[in-house]
């Protein structure tokens, strides 16, 4: 008789997630998307007001751009794929604890989004010679990446074309309408990523300055909420 | 449904070797008036029935609810009114429930970016096993497939990955099996391979339950079935046994015999038979209201009239025959 449970098999399913998002097609269309936010650092930096130019290279398009797309496009389908081709049943119906699946979702998606976003626009933030910028960056991009990603995650689970409303928010509702006023920003995850950029680069973003503390606290609790609602919907979901 | 015996209790075989808490002839499969309904339209109704240890075919025409009620047994899906019991617990909720269930789902669809090993060991992984390596090189050797063959799984033929798809179904023993169209895209070696295959784990001491709408496949996982037409169940058990209690449809039988003409004419005096028919010198096509007592009357009129029986066969209770007339009632 078995005394100890084995070590939750997390390694595997993270593996396994992670190998059905490296696709060629995706590598490529994501690093030339990433890497164009290096090319608008290097020409910000002839620029009347180099601050303002790096903000709206690394938070304005780095992060409002590369990382929104990348991440609605990567972590959708990191589990809406499986749901889409029949294939969860062989992670859903297993004694597992299911709790782990959208956690190695989450791990996968935000391990392919640091090689296609993070280093870029990392990159492209020590390329505008702005002091501070770069630890600035690392730590909006991975706030904002992990809320973006956890969001999508949940919402690959929750619809069907998740693809296309999760561009919708991007879109809309973040390049739209949070830029309407502070009220609609505070429901922008993109506003707290640059915020914690615009403090670096001293100077303030579109979307209006969140407090610092918020800045950093809101990207941790959607991410933690995307996968408390992704964890609930797998128990209670029923599975082709 | 039918008005047709309840279910027989579940074959007298054992439980699977070293499985906790069961014993022999033990139900391992419990649906209690389990209902699934989607919007307006009612997809299994009302449907109870046990099984226990060995192969038991569930048939049904396409579109009758077996595959809904596979996905409420493994616990994909929750029944909307009644309840499922798989080794006495729910398949959906308890994870011990979980662990000893194996599953091939209907959907073609496998992992793209594994190798048949990969896949197999990551289903055994999952399924907490110690060794899990191990495990799947033995259930990948069981269904005959190359343990270190390094291509990926979209390379492989379609009877290929349904094989992989069975190797990962059992990589774990489970005790309770569900299968959707399993012999889907095989050879027919291979579809011979995969019946002896059940039938070794059904005589193991595993609850198989295969979904099938091929007659001859189910023909050949034996004669137990559970029959389902228009969601509801039209019966379950022996085809045999169930062809013998449809009192409303007489039964055809076949005799052979020397002295035909004389035996036919005192087939006809008998109150048990409601219609003979001399096919030719040496053989009677007979309809009779009662099998039973056309069975006992059969030899007693032979010897009356002086006529020595070659063959009494039934005519329809093959499988097919019970089926067209279970679903089409």
């Amino acid at each position: 008789m078995r005394l100890t449970r084995p070590r939750p098999p997390i390694k595997e399913l993270y593996r396994l997630l992670w190998r059905m998002q490296i696709t060629r097609g995706r590598l490529i269309g994501l690093g030339v998307l990433g890497s164009i936010t290096i090319l608008i650092a290097l020409l910000g930096r002839g620029a009347d007001d180099v601050n303002d130019a790096a903000l709206g290279a690394v938070a304005g398009y780095g992060l409002g751009v590369v990382a929104a797309i990348s991440a609605v496009w990567v972590a959708t389908s990191t589990l809406g794929n499986l749901v889409e081709d029949g294939l969860l049943v062989y992670l859903w119906t297993k004694p597992t604890d299911r709790w782990l699946i959208p956690i190695a979702a989450l791990a996968a998606s935000l391990s392919v989004l640091a090689m296609v976003v993070l280093v870029p626009v990392s990159i492209a933030a020590a390329v505008t010679e702005v002091d501070g910028l770069v630890t600035a960056t690392i730590a909006a991009v991975t706030l904002s990446l992990a809320a973006y990603s956890s969001l999508f995650v949940a919402l690959g689970l929750a619809f069907r074309r998740a693809l296309w409303w999760g561009l919708a928010y991007i879109l809309i509702w973040e390049n739209v309408i949070a830029r309407v006023g502070s009220g609609t920003a505070r429901f922008s995850i993109l506003s707290y990523g640059q915020s914690i950029i615009a403090r670096a680069a001293d100077t303030e973003p579109r979307t209006g300055l969140r407090s610092s503390a918020a800045s950093w606290i809101v990207p941790i609790v959607v991410t933690v909420a995307g996968m408390v609602f992704a964890t609930r919907r797998l128990d209670r979901a029923e599975i082709d | 449904m039918t008005s047709l015996p309840p279910p027989p209790p579940p074959p007298p075989q054992g439980g699977p070797a070293g499985s906790p808490g069961l014993a022999k002839g033990d139900t391992m499969i419990e649906a209690k008036a389990a209902t699934k309904w989607f919007g307006d339209l009612v997809a299994v109704s009302d449907v109870s029935f046990r099984i226990g240890a060995g192969v038991t075919a569930l048939l049904g025409p396409n579109g009758a609810g077996k595959s809904t009620m596979l996905r409420m047994l493994s616990g994909q899906a929750r029944p909307s009114r009644g309840e499922i019991h798989i080794v006495g617990g729910d398949p959906r909720t308890d994870p011990d429930v979980r662990r000893r269930i194996g599953i091939v789902p209907q959907q073609e669809a496998v992992f793209e970016a594994l190798t048949a090993l990969e896949f197999v060991t990551l289903s055994a992984r999952l399924s907490e096993l110690d060794d899990p390596t191990s495990a799947a090189i033995k259930a990948l050797e069981i269904v005959e497939l190359d343990t270190g063959d390094k291509r990926r799984l979209p390379t492989y033929s379609k009877g290929m990955r349904q094989r992989v798809k069975i190797a990962q179904c059992i990589v774990h023993e489970p005790d309770v099996v569900l299968l959707d169209e399993p012999l889907t895209g095989l050879d027919p070696r291979q579809r011979l391979a995969m019946v002896e295959l059940f039938h070794t784990l059904g005589n193991d001491g595993m609850c198989v339950l295969i979904s099938s709408h091929v007659l001859e496949e189910v023909e050949r996982f034996g004669s137990n079935v559970l029959v389902i037409a228009k969601g509801r169940l039209a019966a379950q058990g022996d085809f045999h046994a169930i062809r013998a209690l449809m009192s409303d449809r007489p039964l055809r039988v076949l005799v052979k015999a020397e002295s035909a003409r004389a035996l036919a004419a005192a087939l006809v005096a008998n109150e048990a038979v409601l219609g003979v028919r001399l096919e030719d010198s040496a053989t009677i096509s007979v309809e009779a209201a009662d099998g039973g007592a056309f069975g006992l009357a059969i030899a007693a009129l032979a010897q009356q009239v002086g006529a020595t029986l070659i063959e009494v066969r039934p005519l329809d209770d093959d499988l097919e025959s019970v089926f067209k007339y279970l679903v089409n009632r």
